[in-house]
């Protein structure tokens, strides 16, 4: 079967600038592709070039086993798209916005009209049928942004960063609606720049950086690939050299220090790191304070492919 | 689908504040302000009665002396002429019996000798006949087969509501500006979603386009309507052929408002509404919107630029609508109007084909 879509060796120039250098990519079918970098590392370039708005100096793209081409209207038919910033009419309400993009791709008038009252329940933005865009908030013109990109029921999904100054609540609304839409059947691209949202939604993700892909895999692929698996943080007061040489013996040990009474560990590997330390400490005769648990993240993958942290970007 | 576009684009259109104050409320206001104005004027004792003029034959010209005779007769007349040899008009001059005289030579001339009201509105009517004969003689179309109607206003200041109307039909251009921006991906975000309908953009853009056309033509058209009942301004007999006049202004306004948003700079919404605002305001000036005169100066130094100029050619169709008896130069503005149109439409429809951008 061929993949949803397709990318072979896609450069893109902006002038000097190299946007997007030699770049891979294949999507699969139900699948929910992360793209991740930081700002200006070619996420949005990427979605752009596939989707035909963007010229591209090299490469080739497929979408549904064809190119994709300005023109290539049964394709499009196909395909929804959230962009970064809201693409509404400031002068139509909630429901005219949602029927006019739908109205682009479905000429049935009454199926249109099942469409679009099942986006706006979708998007739970029933109470606000009747309101303009500039009359609702930060979250709820999002999901109208979301819903407009929707209401046809495309069968491949671009989200570009569709959170971007949302608050938490409405943050999670998005991020569920999107496993939902998923969950019936359809193949999505979400990028962002925010790895816990990319960890949290995400079955496969691509890091991109300076235009090229970096690494790819799973959560579970790309956190094996580096050296660092998991940091303990234990606050200990007054704690003894034997002890801290006791930890260092623990198996799977690779990294010690003690400063201002708050200990950090990290181990390559293993199991129950955490459990092996606190025995350790058990024979300590001081207090012990806070303790954490933290497995590598994907800001740590970055940081260790890059040398740069993600969230300096950011 | 065709029905979907066009039913949105005039609820959007209808819905914008800015659009309806620029090419509805803007125009009313101003033909009322410039109508409560001239009203005054009129209404002064200065002019209450007619101004006593001598006019010395030295060659017969047979258009001036209709225009002298369409203002010094009926009820509403401006002037009263007396007949002296030039001697005793000199004479009446100085003693101030009379408050011009008229030389009709190679050129007509006018002599005053104050600075005041009647003057000046003297010197006006010399101006614009002059304007309106100069026009006449640039083009052979115009030839002399032109006759005056005895029954069309020929006032002075009807000439700066054709300027409003003219004016009105330009500022089309920001239903022509809005329109693009939504509509092309490199301008706004809305337009690269919109460009990423299965729907070919020539149909989005012909169906928008005439719906913005037919908005414009009935917001211009209540403009007019409001002119002449409620203003009571008088547009002569032929109303009908107006409209035509006002359809192609607009579709000038609306393409040349696209052409704007196509350029590459200015690259804001609020530089290219500038330079859009600009443009026309340029063009009605030039089209004696604001100042007399101009329009004559241009016409005698680069004639071309009136031939060019939508706003000189909506005021010209009209004026010469209104004054003259057979059409041929009604035609010939309404000619140069629909090639202006068509130019800018095509130029328009070719710049907003694109579909893929080299950046956003």
């Amino acid at each position: 079967m061929s993949h949803v879509i397709e990318i072979n060796n896609l450069v893109k120039r902006y002038n000097d600038l190299l946007a997007l250098d030699h770049f891979n990519l294949t999507v699969e079918e139900g699948e929910i592709l992360g793209l991740l970098g930081p700002n200006g590392s070619g996420k949005t370039t990427t979605i752009n070039c596939i989707l035909s708005l963007l010229t591209y100096d090299k490469g080739s793209i497929k979408v549904f086993g064809q190119e994709m081409k300005p023109n290539s209207y049964d394709l499009k038919k196909d395909i929804g798209v959230v962009m970064q910033d809201v693409a509404v009419f400031d002068e139509l309400t909630v429901y005219e916005n949602i029927d006019y993009f739908c109205g682009l791709y479905i000429k049935d008038k009454s199926l249109r009209k099942q469409y679009v009252e099942e986006t706006i329940d979708f998007v739970e933005l029933s109470d606000f049928r009747k309101f303009k865009p500039k009359k609702l908030s930060g979250g709820l013109l999002r999901r109208l942004n979301i819903a407009c990109g929707i209401a046809h029921k495309p069968k491949l999904i671009f989200f570009d960063e569709p959170t971007v100054a949302v608050d938490p609540q409405s943050r999670n609304k998005i991020l569920d609606g999107i496993k939902d839409l998923n969950k019936k059947g359809a193949t999505i691209i979400y990028t962002s720049h925010y790895m816990e949202e990319i960890e949290q939604l995400c079955s496969r993700i691509i890091i991109m950086d300076k235009g090229k892909s970096i690494a790819a895999g799973t959560k579970e692929e790309l956190k094996a690939m580096i050296h660092k698996t998991e940091k303990i943080q234990i606050e200990v007061f007054d704690l003894e050299t034997n002890l801290l040489e006791e930890i260092k013996s623990l198996k799977y040990f690779e990294n010690a220090t003690y400063k201002n009474n708050v200990l950090n560990v990290s181990f390559k590997g293993g199991r129950n790191n955490l459990a092996h330390v606190m025995n350790v400490l058990s024979d300590h005769s001081g207090h012990l304070g806070r303790i954490y648990s933290e497995h590598p993240t994907l800001n740590d993958v970055f940081l260790e492919i890059t040398g740069t942290e993600l969230r300096d970007y950011a | 689908m065709f029905l979907h576009y066009i039913k949105y684009c005039f609820i959007t259109s209808l819905r914008k504040k800015e659009i309806i104050f620029w090419t509805l409320l803007f125009p009313i206001a101003l033909s009322t302000f410039m109508y409560a104005g001239f009203g005054k004027i009129n209404e002064t004792t200065e002019l209450a009665k007619p101004i006593p003029v001598a006019v010395i034959h030295n060659q017969k010209d047979e258009f001036f002396d209709k225009a002298i005779e369409s203002i010094s007769k009926g009820d509403k007349k401006i002037i009263t002429v007396k007949n002296f040899s030039i001697n005793n008009a000199t004479k009446a001059l100085n003693s101030g019996k009379i408050i011009g005289i008229f030389y009709v030579d190679d050129t007509i001339s006018l002599s005053v000798k104050g600075n005041n009201l009647k003057e000046t509105v003297l010197s006006t009517f010399l101006d614009e006949y002059l304007q309106r004969r100069d026009s006449m003689n640039f083009s052979t179309v115009y030839a002399c087969k032109e006759q005056l109607k005895s029954h069309g206003s020929q006032d002075n200041i009807i000439s700066n509501f054709y300027a409003i109307l003219a004016m009105t039909c330009l500022f089309s251009v920001f239903t022509g500006l809005n329109q693009i921006y939504t509509l092309q991906g490199n301008l706004s975000a809305l337009g690269a979603r919109r460009s990423l309908a299965p729907v070919p953009k020539s149909i989005i853009i012909f169906s928008e386009f005439i719906t913005a056309l037919f908005l414009q033509f009935i917001i211009t058209s209540i403009g007019f309507f409001y002119m002449k009942n409620i203003l009571k301004l008088n547009f002569g007999e032929r109303i009908l052929e107006i409209f035509p006049v006002l359809i192609l202004g607009n579709a000038c306004g609306i393409a040349l408002g696209i052409l704007v948003g196509c350029l590459k700079f200015p690259r804001t919404e609020g530089g290219k509404a500038g330079l859009a605002t600009g443009i026309s305001m340029i063009l009605s000036v030039a089209d004696d919107l604001c100042a007399p005169s101009i329009r004559i100066m241009i016409e005698r130094n680069y004639p071309i630029l009136n031939r060019i100029n939508p706003a000189t050619l909506i005021s010209d169709a009209l004026y010469s609508l209104n004054v003259y008896e057979t059409k041929t130069r009604y035609y010939t503005n309404l000619t140069y109007l629909s090639i202006i149109a068509i130019i800018l439409c095509v130029i328009s429809y070719i710049l907003t084909r694109r579909n893929r951008y080299a950046s956003l």
